[in-house]
């Protein structure tokens, strides 16, 4: 009886406690557990568990149900620039690989590996460009885009080559009965622009094609020069950029120009004249636990973080909004751009496996 | 017709129902105890209880600790006359679940997830998966297998590229 527990006999299922349980009450069981690492290890136990733990629907769901994952820390790349290095005084070379910040001091014991490994993060393996920018992140995955984050310099092979780079986002595909086998699907959104608008040409791993999707009604009758828009900001599956008109013309008001990852669809938010005559060229916008959406002035938000950073002396400090205690990120000297958050991925921790 | 009989006036904590379990016994119960079940619920909306209810699939030992746990859960549910049920305080049952599934060991505790699935009663099942989720939670695979005497179906070369995808899992 359980003497043979121990042995790799193949005959009887010992007395698996839980053969009886049919597989959708496995599910509602491993989506109690407490967290991503618990679940890759009840995964680890046999192939039924592995299966019930590895398809999307239940990905999905223990996605939502512990929304969110852990954020480890935030990528940080400089806008592809390289920066240089120094050891003791000593220049020893440049760095253009993203910089990690981890957001816990100190790290504990569960993320080390998850931490020490986007520490040692590195784009050596790409091909050779001018430089890498990184765009997005979700679930786990980076997006990094060339020439592109050059406004002006969309290259000549791309499939709407003719217009200007306004942004680009990362969004995982959770939608329903796709991802068959547990392999993580998603979709990158360029977002160009082009008189009279701007266009999305969208990057499905389902379908391994891109398709331009049409000039959008961004909801204003006169889109803005290019010029007028700020860098793209990322905020909880959407993407809003700064519209500042600058036209000493006190009809138009200021406003947001938001993208939807999930719909593609465009909207305008407006923005009160007080405020933007005070914060112009200060403004963030973030996104509260809530769900409500906050512009601020700040220098870069996200993720209930805020950035202060000040170029002169190159420091770095985040605040925590939920502790409102701050954060002195280690690599101060690196910091020019978007910190783009990190959460610990499910993907690709279930890779799904041959039967 | 039988109404008169089996039931008292709706002061007393309504009519009573029988429910027999896989190897006969029967327990007696009040409509509001056992409409925390939501198949017996719907059974009794549709007037088919006054047999008895036969649960087949649930056996008399497991059908005890049902019916002591919607005793127990009675009050919450529905303010019945009864004042005894009534004053069963909020601390009094969190004690009493926590005694309960405490002491829920293998075989029993899934045979009462498949009884609370079975008759749907949301928070027992809510309550006993919970606990076995927790008899997972920061266990390795080995001790998983171990306490569920559930057999490694992996090969050893799968279970080590299994590891090594996962690394990050299992850094403790």
């Amino acid at each position: 009886m359980a003497g043979n527990g121990k042995r790799k006999a193949r005959s009887p299922p010992a007395m698996d406690a839980t053969a009886e349980l049919d597989d959708r009450l496995l599910a509602v069981i491993l989506l109690r557990l407490p967290s991503a690492a618990a679940l890759v290890r009840a995964a680890t136990v046999c192939r039924r568990w592995r299966r019930v733990a590895s398809s999307p629907t239940f990905l999905r769901l223990f996605r939502q149900l512990h929304h969110p994952l852990p954020l480890l820390g935030f990528f940080v790349c400089n806008n592809g620039f390289a920066v240089s290095r120094k050891v003791g005084g000593e220049l020893v070379g440049e760095v253009v690989d993203p910089a990690f910040l981890p957001t816990f001091h100190p790290v504990p014991r569960e993320f080390e590996g998850a931490i020490s490994r986007c520490g040692h993060f590195s784009l050596a393996s790409l091909p050779d460009v001018d430089r890498w920018a990184l765009a997005d992140t979700r679930d786990g995955l980076l997006l990094l885009c060339s020439t592109f984050s050059d406004r002006m310099s969309i290259p000549r092979n791309f499939l709407d080559a003719e217009s200007a780079y306004l942004g680009a986002a990362l969004r995982i595909d959770d939608d329903n009965d796709g991802g068959a086998g547990g392999v993580l699907c998603f979709e990158i959104i360029v977002v160009t622009y082009f008189m009279p608008g701007p266009r999305l040409c969208v990057f499905s791993s389902r379908s391994g094609a891109w398709t331009v999707h049409p000039y959008s009604d961004a909801g204003t009758a006169i889109m803005p020069m290019l010029g007028a828009f700020s860098d793209d900001m990322h905020t909880n599956g959407s993407v809003y950029w700064l519209i500042d008109d600058d036209d000493d013309d006190d009809d138009d008001n200021p406003y947001l120009l938001a993208l939807d990852a999930r719909t593609k669809q465009f909207s305008n938010i407006k923005l009160p004249r007080a405020m933007w005559t005070r914060y112009r060229g200060n403004m963030c916008v973030m996104r509260s636990d809530d769900g409500e959406l906050r512009v601020v002035a700040i220098m870069d938000a996200g993720e209930g973080f805020v950035f202060l950073k000040h170029y002169g002396s190159g420091w770095v400090f985040a605040l925590s909004l939920e502790t409102m205690m701050f954060i002195d990120l280690p690599h101060r000297r690196f910091y020019s751009g978007p910190a783009l958050p990190y959460r610990m991925a499910l993907h690709p921790p279930l890779p799904a496996l041959a039967d | 017709m039988a109404a008169a009989a089996a039931e008292a006036t709706t002061d007393g904590g309504g009519k009573m129902i029988i429910l027999i379990s896989a190897d006969g016994k029967r327990f007696e119960v009040t409509e509001a105890v056992a409409s925390q079940s939501q198949l017996i619920s719907n059974m009794i909306e549709d007037d088919c209880t006054e047999n008895g209810v036969r649960l087949p699939n649930v056996d008399g030992d497991i059908l005890t600790m049902v019916v002591d746990y919607c005793n127990m859960h009675a009050g919450d549910a529905a303010a019945a006359g009864d004042t005894m049920k009534a004053s069963s305080t909020e601390e009094e049952l969190k004690k009493f679940d926590a005694e309960l599934v405490q002491a829920l060991e293998n075989p029993v505790l899934f045979k009462l997830i498949l009884a609370a699935n079975f008759l749907n009663i949301k928070s027992l099942l809510d309550m006993t998966c919970q606990r076995v989720a927790d008899m997972m939670s920061g266990k390795t695979p080995e001790q998983m297998r171990e306490t569920f005497s559930i057999e490694n179906d992996f090969t050893p070369e799968e279970e080590a590229a299994i590891r090594q995808e996962n690394a990050w899992a299992f850094d403790d």
